[in-house]
């Protein structure tokens, strides 16, 4: 019997040393919802047709250069909008027409029409590889490894597939000759991937003298996506040389190219931070650039002018920076149409990203460095003041600050903006932001009164939440703060929106769901700064006020009639409790009645997401019955939920004018008690605790007890969580486990509740 | 005698259990898989940047690069790294091929055979030390990846290590990864978020059950460390990129 005692003992203890439990393990990336987006434009289409909302610092390159070109007084063609803004995807497709879009795009993939063309005529062999994945040892125990360099471009795909079609026109399909080049091209071919290297044999005796040209075109072709650049050039200049050879007025272009790929190989591979082909031999590249000028001026009609002016240009933008980029610039910024607009964005791109310096920079060059860098001093200032130029008017008003000493100008200059014209969203964002930081608010309220009925009316976007966003800060009182609070979000990423989905997800598909949520999120919420008042300044009074008000919609009203109860629970505020009690959602109402103890404190553990603040986005107050994968249940202290790598930000208060002193005051002082009290957990469990001591016989204790040991396990601790506090949560933990069990151990919760934590 | 029998008996089973739970809780040095033996036991990962690694010591050290991502949607589509890499032509590699799925991802045979096709690209490179495959699985994902993994043991070379990278809930309060036929997973202890809720105190507290997770450990250069590294081979990422996370410093700071 003992040993039997012993043994069951040590089992058990072993199943308690190990208790696994079964998570959701994926590994989310949640980010703030977005209201404002500060990277790109909203809608690349309609902003390649002028429609350029507010300019954000944060936008690239090619978004800057398209508004350049409009604050120039130029368009976009159709040509060049295709270009910055091509078609989106559809982004609905069922699988049937994915599948039928995805093999229509591998369709007409040079290489994968080399391949249908060589498959009519030969049997397959083997994958092709354009791009060059080998790494290249340097001879001196180094090793370089830039996997992705693009051997074998497009165009040759698509020439061997036209050579290969001319061929079969000459010589049949069935023709050895036919069969010998095939195997040539295949060795061409092979080497693209840089991992093997294999040569043409020689074309066999008494082969045509086409046969013997495409060979020797072939093999050059070869050794150079070998790698073998020297021995190419001399290879393709022999090319040129003959004049029989259908090659011949390729040769003198291809030995230049083979001079730049070995401007790059020569280079001292000793800056992987130089990007894209960035380090070259100079030499060797400026020798390729007389080459192709050379060949521009005179060249065969076998080979475009483009072509080679194409190649020059790449070459002269590492030989000739400033030149090229001021032609680049140029280009772009119109106002007329830049014929070569695609190649003149990836070069801007290139030169902006090496962070090329420029001397006497081309204006547009000029005005996206500093646009983006926000250089300190007055040098914006001084370039509108030089030039009068718009786009230099615009960037000085969107970097000043109201403190700078050219504001009082800037706004004159600005003051007569038309609403058509693309800066308009821009310098009234910015008017208006320097308006309110001069204290001059009825005037900021004037502009915005005047603007935003017409945006409300349109699409929700970044430009109508940002003026929102202003309008909100000059409202002058309360009910008109709650008129502006409000912003549609545009994407949503937040762990309270993932939370949302998670609940609407169980409840449509548990059995007997014990959640209550919507479907989907509003797209009406909150954003940072209305939720900064809304916690931080508002008293709680207004906040009762808040949760009636018919300027919000119905799903902020619910969300903070929650905050503002939890606080009335925890202030032990009967009054607003009970004031509050009616906008609750039934269940908690039913549950807590007009109380604030314990049927309250009962509710609020029922209800993981419930919290005393509101949250930026979508709030974990939208799906309170939720029990959240990731501990993001009840609360810890008094701020809203902050993203890690935000954890360490503190977010100060904006000074609300619409509030009084008292009102501010007061709503501080609640803030601070909020701080002081113990994270939720502990703070609702040692309720449940007090009011057990005397009230044995409740129905509903043994669930408080049973909820307060799972709100120890799955609720937030806090971002800092120190001894003290761990210690604290585990002390309620068990008292509430031990008063369980010890009191109720035939109830259902002890049976559902067999640890403390 | 019986009664004697049976105490013995009893006294066996418990000497069982005990050396049982010291074994599951130990915090001894633990045993490296056969074939991870021969891999240095500090390794540098290396992801989408430019990075120099020539001022490694390549006998203490290896490094750990981003070869290949992988997106898993209604079809399979694979990037090679991007940026360059420069390293001694002694160090020891291990290719890393990240994979991410896409919406309207489809988890079926065919992009399972796809994306084994593709790893296998970086799995038979020459002269590597090991492969590693790094994830996010989902509960509902779980199956196709534990599938992919097998097939992808079978098909690549014998005596080749097969390393993946592994959320520490994984390797804590979750026991998907037992049986998978890895010769390690290599704990994260970093980009916890949101998992670092459920660590009390300090990392030391984020107990590492899951014996494929006992041998290595998975650290950042701007992040906390756990304490107990003993005897495992360690993964260091470094958060701003190895120009900016002085190699030498880590060099000199890891065990």
């Amino acid at each position: 019997m003992t040993s039997r005692r012993l043994v069951s003992f040590f089992t058990l203890a072993v199943f308690l040393l190990l208790p696994f439990v079964a998570v959701e393990a994926c590994g989310p990336d949640f980010q703030p919802d977005t209201f404002v987006r500060t990277a790109s434009p909203d809608d690349p289409k309609t902003f390649a047709q002028g429609h350029l909302g507010i300019l954000q610092q944060g936008f690239d390159s090619n978004d800057l250069a398209v508004a350049y070109r409009y604050l120039n007084g130029g368009k976009l063609s159709e040509q060049e909008q295709a270009i910055y803004a091509p078609p989106a995807k559809p982004s609905n497709l069922t699988p049937a027409q994915f599948e039928a879009s995805y093999q229509a795009e591998q369709a007409v993939m040079p290489v994968n029409q080399w391949k249908d063309a060589r498959a009519k005529y030969a049997k397959p062999d083997g994958e092709i590889t354009p791009e060059h994945q080998a790494p290249q040892n340097l001879g001196n125990g180094d090793v370089y490894y830039f996997p992705d360099f693009l051997n074998c471009p497009g165009a040759a795909f698509k020439t061997a597939t036209l050579t290969l079609n001319s061929r079969v026109s000459s010589w049949g399909a069935q023709s050895p000759y036919l069969k010998d080049w095939l195997t040539a091209q295949d060795s061409v071919f092979a080497n693209c991937s840089g991992k093997t290297t294999a040569m043409p044999a020689p074309a066999p005796p008494n082969s045509p003298p086409l046969l013997i040209a495409d060979r020797a075109y072939q093999t050059a072709a070869a050794v150079f996506y070998a790698g073998k650049y020297d021995e190419a050039r001399r290879e393709f200049l022999l090319i040129a040389q003959d004049k029989d050879s259908p090659w011949h007025s390729w040769g003198d272009y291809l030995a230049a190219r083979s001079l730049v790929r070995l401007a790059f190989d020569e280079a001292k591979k000793t800056d992987p931070w130089s990007g894209n082909l960035a380090s070259f031999n100079p030499e060797r590249m400026r020798s390729a650039q007389q080459m192709l000028e050379a060949l521009l001026k005179h060249h065969s009609p076998g080979i475009s002018h483009q072509t080679i002016l194409d190649e020059l240009n790449f070459v002269r933008m590492r030989t000739e920076p400033d030149k090229r980029i001021a032609e680049v610039a140029t280009a772009l910024a119109g106002p007329a149409p830049d014929p070569n607009f695609q190649q003149d964005l990836a070069d801007l791109n290139y030169a902006l990203y090496k962070k090329i310096q420029v001397t006497d920079p081309a204006p547009l060059y000029a005005w996206i460095t500093a646009f983006r860098a926000a250089p300190a001093g007055n040098a914006v200032f001084d370039a509108w003041q030089q030039t009068h130029a718009l786009p230099w008017l615009v960037a000085s008003l969107a970097l000043a600050r109201t403190k700078d000493s050219g504001v009082p100008d800037l706004l004159t200059a600005t003051s007569q903006i038309e609403e058509s014209s693309p800066e308009f969203d821009t310098v009234a964002f910015h008017r208006v932001r320097l308006l309110i930081g001069l204290d001059r608010s009825d005037e900021a309220r004037t502009i915005l009164d005047q603007l935003l009925p017409d945006l409300r009316k349109q699409q929700p976007s970044s430009a109508l939440n940002a003026f929102l966003g202003e309008r909100m800060q000059v409202a002058r009182d309360f009910n008109e703060f709650l008129t502006y609070a409000p912003r549609t979000t545009l994407e949503t990423n937040s762990e309270g929106a993932a939370a949302l989905n998670d609940c609407a997800y169980t409840q449509k598909n548990a059995k007997s769901p014990s959640t209550n949520c919507p479907e989907q999120a509003s797209p009406l919420q909150f954003d940072d700064d209305s939720t900064v008042i809304l916690n931080r300044q508002t008293p709680l009074h207004l906040l009762v006020e808040a949760a009636t008000s018919s300027n919000l919609p119905a799903n902020l009203r619910q969300d903070v009639a929650l905050a503002a109860w939890v606080r009335g629970v925890l202030f032990n505020d009967q009054t607003k409790a009970a004031a509050l009690a009616p906008h609750l959602p039934d269940s908690i109402q039913k549950t807590a009645g007009s109380s604030t103890g314990f049927p309250a404190v009962l509710a609020i553990l029922r209800n993981p997401g419930l919290r005393p603040y509101l949250e930026p986005g979508v709030s974990r107050l939208a799906s309170y019955s939720y029990l959240e994968n990731f501990r993001d249940n009840w609360w810890c202290g008094s701020s809203q939920r902050q993203y890690y790598a935000e954890a360490e930000k503190q977010t100060m208060p904006a000074p609300a004018s619409f509030l009084s002193a008292d009102d501010q005051k007061s709503a501080e002082a609640e803030y601070q008690r909020l701080t002081q009290l113990p994270c939720a957990p502990a703070e609702l469990g040692q309720r449940v605790l007090d009011y057990a001591r005397d009230h044995s016989s409740d129905p509903d204790l043994a669930e408080a007890l049973a909820l307060t040991v799972r709100a120890t396990r799955f609720g937030w601790q806090g971002w800092n969580q120190d001894k003290e506090a761990t210690a604290r949560n585990t002390a309620i933990s068990k008292a509430a486990f031990q008063l369980l069990h010890s009191r109720y151990p035939n109830s259902p919760w002890a049976a559902k509740t067999p640890y403390y934590y | 005698m019986k009664r004697l029998s049976q105490s013995v008996k009893a006294q066996g089973i418990v000497v069982v259990l005990l050396v049982l739970c010291c074994v599951i809780h130990s915090d001894a040095v633990p045993r490296l898989p056969q074939r991870m033996r021969t891999l240095p036991r500090l390794t540098f990962w290396a992801w989408e940047r430019p990075e120099d690694l020539r001022s490694l010591d390549t006998r203490r050290f290896g490094i750990a690069y981003l070869d290949q991502t992988l997106t898993i949607g209604p079809k399979v589509d694979a990037h090679p790294r991007r940026d360059p890499l420069i390293y001694r032509a002694t160090a020891s590699r291990i290719p890393v091929v990240r994979i991410e799925v896409a919406p309207g991802a489809i988890f079926n045979e065919e992009t399972h055979r796809l994306a084994v096709q593709v790893i296998l690209t970086s799995a038979t490179a020459p002269d590597i030390a090991a492969l590693q495959l790094d994830f996010d699985a989902t509960r509902s994902q779980r199956s196709f990846y534990r599938d992919l993994l097998t097939d992808l043991r079978r098909q690549m070379p014998p005596n080749l290590p097969l390393s993946i990278t592994a959320l520490a809930s994984w390797c804590s309060y979750d026991d998907w990864l037992r049986g998978l036929p890895i010769d390690e997973a290599v704990p994260m202890f970093f980009r916890m978020e949101p998992d670092r809720r459920r660590a009390a105190e300090s990392l030391t507290d984020f107990r590492i059950r899951e014996p494929l997770c006992q041998s290595s450990v998975g650290l950042s250069t701007t992040e906390a460390w756990p304490t107990e590294m003993a005897g495992k081979r360690i993964y260091l990422f470094p958060d701003n990129g190895w120009r900016a996370d002085s190699i030498a410093r880590f060099e000199r700071k890891l065990p």
